[in-house]
């Protein structure tokens, strides 16, 4: 209610509203920009960005969809142009990102696991990043990520299936450990796919290059 | 579908590694400030002609006027009026572009913190300098990033040792640039052995300032050999080391309460105007160094990371723009200032007898007569150094030359 009162407000030009939608989706926009740029100057202007953005884009928003998933589509391009920009092409993903603390022994294996996960998705392109971030981290629908990204739904499917692929390969390649020993490498072939695959949705390189 | 013909890594590993590490971040900083500022300054850039006063007010008044039938002025009438006062008082020709700047320094939104402001068109030294005013104290939760060229003209200094030695006058307030004193000296930093050049930061207790003032001393300094692709020329030159430099300092608005930069009044740098810290970009040869000195008023029991230099460059083998950033924590300040180096101490004495030649409104409670007890400090600390020596001279000189004039 108290989200929805203030989109009503914001659209009406009221910039207090605006700092209503701040508290509330601020760490989210945030942390999304932060998974994409792996740089927290970036991310911190990237929310700011939205912000600001959001008082005039905040008129076009249909009510009928979700707003976080709508905002994310303000988020990730913002993120995306950031990286684009010349002078930020050299900041990747670091090492160093922030870690949550020792973890307990028991603890240890899957905490490894975990930051293996995370230092090998720093590896993926930005675009295969934020499909990771929108969908296992916030949870959003096929359907919303398309929509935040501008594409189909077929491309989101496949930039998750080969972010996925990449993130074995890269973990095997490692040495780090996978989820279960019996998966083997997906073997993906460049012209004509995974075996197997549906046709259509198999030539990754060409969908791969597909402006979005 | 597709996902269950192929193998993957777990989703809700995936999901768990995400968790992990991105519930655990968040901005350093309080971003919403800055985000009603901005949309602040938007506002105000993008308002039209009528809502600057006193077009609005007076054109309500106008209305309120006519709907009375006090006047049996038209509205035709009215509009000349309005147009004559718009062109006596906002006389579009009355900006010329040297002036630019100088209205960036008095109009920014920010700079209403406090502090004044320069006069309009207070053009005071002949056409090499006019009077830019002087630095307003900035809250940093309106900004807390400021750029400083690393390439400082020494010329204002230079004169005005010359006028007081030579000419027995002291010199135009209006001509007197501080960083342009404080870089005609040595810093005394060490030159790095590795990278195009190091920083340096220094703090200590304000020597000008109130209560719970420190002063920065921000410096940068380049390595002293070039390489052999950017060898001397035949200008004599030494070999550039890096191009594009720039240099921002971040203060941390959890410790850091205001900040208030010494000099740089002309080219002051609006934080997201990235046209101008492009044009305080310059290259830096081997052997170059410059200093900066920034007042800042620290929170009360604050501890921490109170400023980030960050430079970035271009590096001259790959052309890459690279990054190099110093942090200078609070446990780092000196506790008094004589604790601190002696370069630290002079600068200080020259930037406030830099303040008090251009009648600077933060040396209201300084005096040439003071600053004689104080450069013979200095004096002592540097036994031997020809330019110090220079420097104590024409202070003395300038209280003879301030006490004739006042006689």
């Amino acid at each position: 209610m108290q989200e929805q009162e203030a989109i009503r407000q914001c659209q009406a030009g009221d910039q207090k509203a605006l700092g209503t939608l701040f508290e509330l989706h601020h760490l989210a926009v945030f942390r999304t920009a932060y998974g994409i740029t792996g740089n927290y100057d970036l991310a911190e202007d990237v929310t700011q960005q939205v912000f600001i953005e959001l008082i005039t884009a905040i008129k076009r928003y249909d009510p009928k969809r979700h707003f976080l998933p709508w905002l994310h589509t303000i988020a990730v391009r913002r993120s995306l142009d950031e990286l684009r920009r010349p002078a930020n092409r050299h900041k990747t993903i670091p090492d160093d990102l922030p870690s949550p603390g020792p973890s307990p022994d028991v603890e240890a294996e899957k905490s490894e696991q975990l930051a293996a996960i995370w230092t090998a998705a720093g590896t993926l392109g930005p675009k295969h990043r934020a499909v990771l971030i929108l969908r296992f981290y916030h949870e959003f629908s096929v359907a919303e990520i398309s929509k935040a990204l501008g594409c189909s739904s077929v491309t989101v499917r496949v930039r998750l299936h080969y972010a996925r692929a990449r993130l074995r390969e890269i973990l095997e390649a490692g040495g780090s450990p996978l989820t279960d020993p019996r998966l083997s490498k997906p073997e993906i072939h460049r012209n004509g796919g995974t075996p197997g695959q549906a046709a259509g949705s198999s030539n990754l390189a060409q969908v791969e290059v597909e402006p979005c | 579908m597709l996902e269950n013909r192929t193998p993957y890594v777990d989703e809700q590993q995936i999901t768990a590694a995400l968790k992990e590490k991105l519930d655990g971040v968040a901005p350093r900083q309080d971003l919403w400030p800055l985000i009603q500022a901005e949309l602040l300054r938007r506002q105000q850039k993008h308002r039209k002609w009528w809502q600057i006063p006193p077009f609005g007010p007076l054109v309500m008044l106008g209305g309120y006027v006519q709907s009375l039938r006090l006047t049996r002025v038209s509205l035709g009438s009215a509009a000349l009026a309005l147009l004559a006062a718009w062109l006596v008082l906002l006389p579009p020709w009355a900006n010329p572009s040297q002036d630019a700047l100088a209205r960036n320094a008095r109009d920014y939104w920010y700079d209403k913190a406090s502090g004044p402001v320069a006069e309009s068109g207070a053009v005071t030294y002949a056409a090499f300098f006019h009077n830019t005013g002087d630095n307003p104290i900035i809250n940093t939760a309106h900004n807390n990033f400021c750029s400083f060229s690393v390439d400082v003209d020494t010329m204002s200094y230079a004169q005005a040792r010359d006028l007081v030695i030579n000419a027995r006058s002291l010199p135009d307030p209006g001509s007197v640039r501080l960083e342009g004193f404080i870089n005609s000296f040595g810093h005394g930093y060490q030159p790095p052995t590795e990278g195009p050049f190091a920083i340096y930061i220094e703090g200590a207790p304000s020597p000008f300032g109130g209560e719970n003032q420190w002063l920065l001393r921000i410096g940068l300094q380049a390595r002293t050999t070039g390489t052999m692709e950017s060898a001397p020329n035949s200008t004599g030159l030494p070999p550039v080391i890096a191009r594009n430099v720039k240099a921002q300092v971040e203060f941390d608005p959890a410790v850091v309460i205001s900040y208030r930069q010494l000099g740089y009044e002309y080219q002051r740098v609006p934080y997201d105007d990235f046209l101008t810290i492009n044009m305080v970009a310059s290259e830096i040869r081997a052997g170059h160094s410059v200093t900066a000195l920034f007042e800042v008023s620290l929170r009360e029991g604050a501890q921490g990371r109170a400023a980030t230099v960050h430079t970035e460059y271009q590096d001259l083998d790959t052309d890459d723009a690279k990054e190099l950033i110093r942090e200078f924590n609070t446990t780092e300040f000196g506790a008094n200032l004589e604790d601190t180096t002696p370069y630290f101490q002079r600068d200080a004495v020259v930037a406030q007898y830099a303040e008090v030649l251009r009648e600077s409104h933060w040396a209201q409670g300084s005096s040439l007569e003071e600053m004689q007890v104080l450069v013979q400090k200095v004096k002592a600390l540097f036994p031997g150094d020809r330019l110090v020596a220079e420097f104590a001279e024409l202070v003395k000189q300038s209280v003879v030359i301030a006490a004739m004039n006042t006689s």
